[in-house]
C-alpha cells in the first residue's frame, strides 16, 4: 500500500503544479481583428401605456454605432462604446436598460456576464466581454423597458 | 504473463479516456468502467491532462491555438468497482478537475469536483467454456450526476468554473472483450441521451434541449509472452446531435463529431497495475463542431478480493 500511497502523491503534485502540457502551440497568433466599428439600425414603440407614463422616454427609428475600444480577440478582455443617434444625427436618450450579451449559435452557448454602463445620453460602455474560444459569434442588443424587451438587434463576427 | 494479467491489461486500455470533458465543447464521452477480472474489487486512481490545441468549426476545418489562448483540463479521478453476483457489478466514479486558461490578458484557472457517475452492469455473455471466437459481453447503464456548473451557467471569465457538462446525461452501452494469443480485441459502443435543461445566465432564462448521441471504439492490444508489459492502440468515433436553446434566446446549435487514436503502455505488478496513454483528436484530422484535444493518461489500479 505504500507504493500507492507514492503514486497518489506524485499524482497529486502533477496536479497542482501543472496546468501546462507539451503539446501547446507557443507561436505568436498571426490573426488580426476583424471589424472595428459596427453599425445597426433599430426601432423603439412605446407601448401606451408607457407614453403616458414615462412621458420622457424616447421612440422611434435610431441607429446604433458601436466602436471597439479593445479587441476583438479571444485572447483579452474586449471593450465597446455604444452610440445611440436618431435620424437627425442627435442622440437617442434611450433610458432603458440596454442589455448586451454574445453567443455562439454553432456551439450553443453563451459566454460571462457583460458588464454595461451608461455614461451619459444614448451613450454607454460595454466591458468584460470574453469570447471563449474562435468562431462564429453574435453580439446581441436588447433594449428593455419595464422588463418588456422593446427592441432587440444583433451583430455576427467571426474571430 | 497470464490471461488473468491480459484482461486486466485490457481494462487499462479503456479507463484511459475516462473522464475528458473540456470546460466547453471538447470531445469526450465515458467508457464502461468494469471489472473483468476474477477478482471482486477494483480501486482506481487516474490523473488525465488535456491540452486543447485545435479549434474546428462547422466546416471540419482545424484552426490551431495561438500561444495567446491556451488551454489545459487536467482531471484526477478516483473510482471504485464492486462484484455483487457473479455477473452483476457495481460501480462509481467521482472527478476532480483544473481547469487552466492561459492569455496574454491574464492565467485564470479553478478546481473543483466534477460530476459523480454511477453504473451497474450485467456480464450476458459469459466466458463458460473455450471458444475461438466467442467474446465475453457486458452491458452496462451509466448515469451522470450534476456536481458543478457548466458553460451555460459559469461566472468565470473563460469559463474556467465549467466543469460539468452540465446534464444529467444517461448511457447505455455493449461491450465485448475477446483474448487470442498474445493479442486482445476490444469493442465497445454506447449511445447517450440527457434531458433538457433550464438555465440563467446574463439575466436570460432558457432551455436547452439535448440531442442524443453515440460512440464506438475498437482496441486491439498486445503482450509479448512471459512479459508484465502490455501495449495498445485505440480507435475511437464519436458524434453528438445539435442543441436546441428556447426561451429568452432562441437558437439551434450544430452537430459535433470526432474520430481519436490513443496508445497505451502498462505494466502489471502484484496485485497492481500501472498505466500511460497517449490519445490525439487530431490525427486524423476528422471531427466537427468541437475542441480538440491531445490527452496523456496515468492510471494506477488496486485488485481486490474483499
Amino acid at each position: 500500500m505504500n507504493n500507492h500511497f507514492v503514486a497518489i502523491i506524485i499524482f497529486v503534485f502533477s496536479f497542482v503544479s501543472c496546468g501546462d502540457s507539451p503539446f501547446l502551440n507557443t507561436q505568436d497568433s498571426k490573426k488580426s481583428a476583424t471589424s472595428t466599428e459596427i453599425n445597426l439600425n433599430g426601432k423603439i414603440d412605446l407601448s401606451t401605456e408607457n407614453r403616458s407614463n414615462q412621458s420622457q422616454l424616447q421612440e422611434g427609428v435610431f441607429k446604433l454605432q458601436a466602436l471597439w475600444g479593445h479587441g476583438p480577440s479571444i485572447s483579452d478582455e474586449n471593450k465597446m462604446m455604444v452610440i445611440l443617434t436618431d435620424e437627425g444625427g442627435n442622440r437617442f436618450d434611450f433610458q432603458g436598460i440596454l442589455d448586451v450579451y454574445i453567443w455562439m449559435p454553432d456551439m450553443g452557448h453563451g459566454s460571462f456576464p457583460i458588464k454595461v454602463t451608461r455614461l451619459s445620453e444614448g451613450i454607454f460602455e460595454l466591458s468584460e466581454i470574453f469570447f471563449t474560444m474562435d468562431g462564429y459569434w453574435d453580439i446581441h442588443f436588447e433594449f428593455i423597458i419595464n422588463d418588456e424587451v422593446v427592441e432587440a438587434i444583433k451583430w455576427g463576427l467571426t474571430l | 504473463m497470464g490471461i488473468n494479467s491480459l484482461i486486466i491489461f485490457i481494462y487499462f486500455i479503456l479507463l484511459s479516456p475516462l473522464s475528458f470533458g473540456a470546460a466547453c465543447c471538447g470531445g469526450g464521452s465515458s467508457v464502461a468502467n468494469l471489472i473483468v477480472g476474477d477478482y471482486r474489487t477494483q480501486l482506481s486512481f487516474g490523473y488525465t491532462n488535456m491540452a486543447i490545441t485545435h479549434t474546428v468549426n462547422t466546416d471540419g476545418e482545424f484552426i490551431e491555438r495561438d500561444k495567446n489562448n491556451q488551454e489545459v483540463l487536467e482531471t484526477m479521478t478516483a473510482m471504485a468497482s464492486y462484484l455483487a453476483a457473479d455477473y452483476w457489478q457495481f460501480g462509481f466514479s467521482i472527478p476532480m478537475h483544473k481547469n487552466t486558461h492561459k492569455t496574454d490578458y491574464k492565467t485564470s484557472n479553478e478546481m473543483g469536483v466534477g460530476d459523480i457517475k454511477l453504473q451497474p452492469a450485467f456480464e450476458f455473455m459469459p466466458e463458460l467454456y473455450y471458444s475461438k471466437w466467442k467474446p465475453r459481453g457486458f452491458v452496462f447503464l451509466q448515469h451522470n450526476i450534476i456536481n458543478s456548473r457548466s458553460v451555460y451557467n459559469t461566472k468565470s471569465e473563460f469559463a474556467t468554473d465549467a466543469f460539468s457538462q452540465g446534464f444529467n446525461t444517461t448511457t447505455l452501452g455493449l461491450y465485448f472483450t475477446k483474448i487470442i494469443g498474445n493479442f486482445d480485441l476490444t469493442v465497445s459502443t454506447e449511445v447517450h441521451t440527457s434531458p433538457a435543461r433550464k438555465f440563467k445566465s446574463n439575466g436570460n432564462e432558457f432551455w436547452v434541449t439535448p440531442r442524443d448521441g453515440n460512440s464506438t471504439q475498437l482496441t486491439i492490444g498486445f503482450s509479448p509472452q512471459a512479459s508484465n508489459f502490455h501495449f495498445g492502440t485505440n480507435l475511437k468515433s464519436s458524434y453528438d446531435g445539435a442543441k436546441k436553446i428556447s426561451g429568452d434566446i432562441e437558437s439551434l446549435g450544430t452537430s459535433k463529431s470526432y474520430t481519436e487514436a490513443g496508445l497505451s503502455i502498462g505494466l502489471r505488478v502484484a496485485d497492481k497495475s500501472y498505466n500511460v496513454s497517449y490519445t490525439d483528436q487530431t490525427f486524423f484530422g476528422v471531427a466537427k463542431n468541437m475542441n480538440a484535444a491531445k490527452i496523456i493518461s496515468f492510471n494506477l489500479i488496486h485488485f481486490l478480493d474483499l
